[in-house]
């Protein structure tokens, strides 16, 4: 039996990528394995995030608490979070979470001195780590309109009101908090497979197919305006919602469309939060997945613990 | 105040094994690994690349309870093989299947920024 | 203002004067869209009826003015009631239960020292009164954990800040005057000649006797410390050092906060009037009771995160899961009709040309069918179903699942204000069984329900524990030779037995102490209860 396999060899075709954003398809594999990395991708890859602050003036309206939780949600660059430490255990310091390898200090201080309110936004903060910084969201087709792109807005402050603080920002995943989830969305979905009955379409006149047609309430069929023949225009749009074939069944016809999920064909949506790029996410997604079966794997205690119970084991099966 | 920590998911305690096996005492080649801190995430790949091996006769997992940090995975074989064997197996042919997906993603990633 | 609706429920039932604070007072408007309702309901106008007509009709009168006859009032008044879409009761229910609603009731609560306040940390609308959120809600039956009226909640959203609120709660306390001369003063006890100190934290206070703003505090701390003299012929019993008496005021027990503002002022009768606000962060919580507008209450189940909720294909995950079982019976269509609406109009583009339409009331040309053409034209499916997919698994859900927004409330019952447990404390001074009530951190009872339980399980020795040993156990002596409870000297080991005059045969018997009191006080009236063992 040793030397067996029964691996799999999955397929991966980007179709569209952008820094934030990935779409790709997923072939020769099952839903486990996609619904482990849409899982993983959203509560398991490592990002940074503020998750201490210590203030020291805070005259604005809201309360300590609130720009805390407000700081926390802000993203962070976080391209070497997955080299980074987990400062639960981080040897360098004494488990108080603040050395270099595991943590980043950030000051942020700001006053009101004019009658105009003052925005206070992710770009006051100031880090002591340029790889990690708050994500810069400007447009750069703001830039040309000089219309400047200003960040998060923390809080607002009016003549006279300061803020003053300091943030220790640390590595951590979604299921601690999903603050540190790197992902805004992760989905995916079935291929569709549509076959439609050419014959019994054939004998369908123009109004039954037109009505049939807008019973979808996405495009995904639409009539040829040459022939007059109904035809599949968009596949994915098709959203399971079982619409035409109740349309179908109403019409008397069913059987006009048979319509079947693929089983081992994924189109995979991805969208990050800026903290990391989006093609990183599935790649550190596919790690974290990878460390985790690695971590689940038998221990070398539990094998002989088995062997020395393996005689009776013999025995039992022997008997 | 009384829910647990949040880390609690997903820290194994200090003195606690990941992973424990516990073999059937009244049918042959069936156990049961509790594996701690772990979820759906794992516990679903595992029992699917499990029904793939066709020496398993029965895989299947439960988290007995979502505030319970832990899932049981179940593994009955023929007399081929092992629940041991067929576990460490299935891990390896996943572990080769994340492989192949990686440097599958990572080629198209190299070929789509050459198309930049 | 007069509410039609809002009575309390059950024995106190009858009308309430109240503000009513989220509804538009219509009074002074045209009768018009009224009139044009009853015309297509068949009302025949005054003036198309000959007089002879007038004697075959039931007159109809709007806001006081006759405006015409119907034929058939009493399938006029059913088609009416067929037009609203709640069943009334609740109406009733969500009236009563608005009050319990958080959220902001004044733009000033910052300055404001009520004594309990909760609000949330995000609002969805600026307008006076907010009191609640959207909310994506899906009806499913997910995973079991909300049955019977309890709800999930998607624990991501909770992290995002998904009805965070904040808690204030407002400590007061005053100089009293005891007399003419004496008065109570603040300031920080002092051990050495102050009585009664508690055995908790007093190292919060200031030299003022009060804490200062931004202090953490917790469980007991002191909060704001207080004495007033004691005369001097009364500590005569005490230490003759004693000279003052602590009167000091204690954060509740099971609180926890950071005090948010310290007011020093004078009360009406020129007495230093002194209040504490302590402010807390409410973070949903599994125990925590939230409710839409329909009377349609739940408390939280479970809380899952993004990765174990259903997502549809868009790859949204519902905030909140609720059971379908909560629907049928209470026939809360409104609610329904509120959620497909919220998402058609979520989805819609709307402009001066094509304008938003509709309401859940009756009074404006809405009809279900409508929503469900516009849903269809924007993508979705028209009842506002959606395809989901099961977040543990990753296969899709044999159902397709309602989904959409639906306006939610937080209500004042949180698990963190209600939980409770004992090992041992405060026992009532007549019984000697635990006293009651969570503020006094008293026992949990143990009733004539679950007493019978014990019974049909056979745990005799589990029950004769829990209603004996662990509530009020006492011990006598009693005279064998009358019955009757004999007086003891463990210490000399001499008994005697008043009635009998008699100093043995005696015997030691396990009684409960309120049993022991009925006893004495049976023996009061003149009855003797004997005890032969």
């Amino acid at each position: 039996m040793e030397g067996m396999s029964y691996q799999r060899f999955p397929k991966v075709k980007i179709r569209e990528l952008k820094d934030d954003y990935a779409k790709f398809e997923l072939r020769d594999t099952d839903s486990s394995v996609a619904n482990a990395l849409r899982r993983v991708m959203i509560a398991e890859v490592p990002t940074v995030a503020i998750d201490l602050v210590e203030i020291e003036v805070n005259s604005s309206v809201l309360n300590d608490e609130f720009i805390a939780h407000r700081l926390g949600l802000i993203p962070l660059t976080s391209d070497n979070a997955m080299s980074m430490r987990f400062s639960r255990d981080c040897d360098a310091c004494d488990g108080d979470g603040q050395c270099e390898y595991c943590s980043v200090e950030f000051h942020l201080n700001a006053k009101c001195r004019t009658d105009q309110t003052l925005d206070v936004t992710s770009k006051d903060l100031i880090s002591a780590d340029h790889r990690v910084t708050p994500v810069d969201f400007g447009d750069p087709a703001a830039y040309d309109s000089g219309d400047q792109q200003r960040g998060i807005i923390i809080v607002k402050l009016r003549r006279g009101q300061e803020l003053r603080l300091r943030a220790i920002a640390r590595k951590g995943i979604g299921k601690d908090h999903a603050k540190w989830s790197p992902a805004a969305t992760v989905t995916f979905m079935y291929e569709p497979e549509i076959h439609i009955n050419e014959e019994m379409m054939g004998n369908l006149t123009l109004e039954e197919k037109k009505a049939w047609v807008e019973s979808s309430p996405t495009r995904v069929f639409d009539i040829d305006p040459n022939t007059g023949q109904v035809v599949v225009v968009d596949r994915e749009a098709y959203t399971y919602d079982d619409e035409v074939l109740k349309k179908a069944e109403a019409m008397g016809k069913p059987g006009l469309v048979e319509i079947y999920a693929k089983e081992d064909s994924f189109i995979f949506t991805v969208e990050s939060t800026g903290a990391i790029k989006a093609s990183q996410l599935v790649l550190n997604a596919i790690e974290v997945l990878k460390q985790k079966l690695d971590a689940v794997r038998l221990s070398e205690d539990t094998v002989e613990a088995d062997d020395q119970f393996g005689e009776l084991g013999a025995h039992m099966r022997g008997g | 105040m009384n829910a647990p920590d949040r880390y609690e998911r997903f820290v194994v305690p200090e003195g606690t094994k990941k992973v424990s096996y516990e073999r059937d005492t009244k049918i042959i080649n069936a156990a049961s690994f509790t594996i701690e801190r772990e979820d759906h995430t794992v516990g679903n790949i595992l029992r699917m690349q499990l029904h793939r091996d066709e020496n398993v006769l029965f895989a299947g997992y439960k988290l007995p309870h979502p505030l319970q940090y832990k899932i049981i995975v179940r593994i009955h074989t023929a007399s081929q093989s092992s629940p041991m064997q067929a576990y460490n197996q299935a891990i390896n042919d996943l572990d080769k299947e994340l492989d192949t997906l990686k440097s599958a993603f990572e080629a198209e990633l190299a070929m789509h920024s050459r198309d930049y | 203002m007069m509410c039609p609706v809002e009575t309390p429920v059950g024995k106190a039932c009858g009308p309430v004067k109240n503000v009513a604070l989220m509804v538009h007072i219509t009074v002074g408007s045209a009768p018009d869209l009224i009139l044009d309702c009853l015309k297509n309901l068949e009302l025949k106008d005054i003036e198309d009826i000959s007089p002879g007509e007038r004697a075959k009709g039931t007159k109809i009168i709007v806001n006081g003015f006759w405006v015409g006859i119907h034929r058939d009032p009493d399938k006029m008044v059913k088609t009416l009631r067929n037009l609203r879409r709640r069943h009334s009761i609740r109406n009733t229910y969500q009236s009563a239960m608005g009050k319990q609603a958080m959220g902001i009731y004044a733009t000033n609560y910052q300055l404001r020292m009520v004594c309990i306040w909760l609000l949330f940390f995000f609002y969805d609308l600026s307008v006076s009164v907010i009191l609640l959120q959207n909310a994506i809600v899906a009806i499913a039956s997910y995973s079991g954990y909300n049955q019977g009226d309890s709800i999930i909640m998607n624990q991501s959203s909770i992290d995002r800040g998904l009805f965070r609120s904040l808690y204030f709660h407002t400590y007061k306390d005053e100089e009293k005057r005891m007399g003419t001369l004496v008065k109570e003063t603040f300031g920080r006890p002092d051990r050495s000649n102050t009585m009664g100190m508690r055995h908790v934290s007093y190292d919060k206070l200031d030299d003022d006797g009060l804490v200062c703003h931004g202090t953490r505090v917790s469980c007991e701390d002191v909060i704001i410390g207080k004495t007033t003299p004691v005369a001097q012929d009364k500590a005569q019993g005490q230490a003759s050092c004693c000279t003052r008496r602590d009167r000091s005021i204690s954060l509740r027990h099971s609180e926890t906060g950071t005090v948010d503002q310290v007011m020093l002022t004078t009360s009406a009768d020129g007495l230093r009037l002194v209040k504490v606000k302590v402010r807390s962060v409410r973070i949903p919580q599994i125990g925590d009771k939230f409710s839409s507008m329909h009377g349609q209450k739940g408390t939280v189940g479970m809380t899952f995160g993004q990765e174990d909720m259903p997502w549809t294909v868009e790859g949204i995950t519902p905030d909140i899961i609720l059971n379908p079982h909560s629907f049928p019976s209470r026939m809360t269509v409104g609610q329904l009709m509120e959620c497909i609406m919220g998402k058609e109009k979520v989805f819609a583009h709307y402009s001066e040309e094509n304008e938003p339409y509709g309401d859940a009331t009756l009074f404006t040309d809405l009809n279900v069918e409508n929503i469900f053409n516009a849903l269809h034209k924007l993508g979705y499916q028209k009842h506002g179903f959606e395809t989901m997919y099961n977040g543990d698994t990753g296969r899709r859900l044999p159902a397709m699942i309602f989904i959409g927004p639906t306006y939610y409330q937080r209500l004042k019952h949180m698990a963190e204000d209600k939980i409770h447990s004992r090992a041992r404390g405060p026992v009532q001074i007549l019984t000697r069984q635990p006293v009651e009530g969570r503020a006094r951190g008293g026992g949990i009872r143990f009733g004539e329900m679950e007493r019978d339980c014990l019974i049909s399980h056979g745990s005799a020795l589990y029950l004769k524990d829990m209603l004996f040993d662990r509530s009020d156990a006492y011990r006598v002596h009693v005279c064998k030779h009358c019955g009757l409870m004999a007086s003891a000297d463990l210490e000399k080991n001499s008994f005697l037995c008043k009635g009998c005059n008699i100093r043995t045969n005696m015997v030691q018997v396990h009684i409960p102490y309120a049993w022991k009191l009925l006893v004495q006080e049976l023996k009061a009236l003149g009855i003797a209860p004997r005890m032969f063992t």
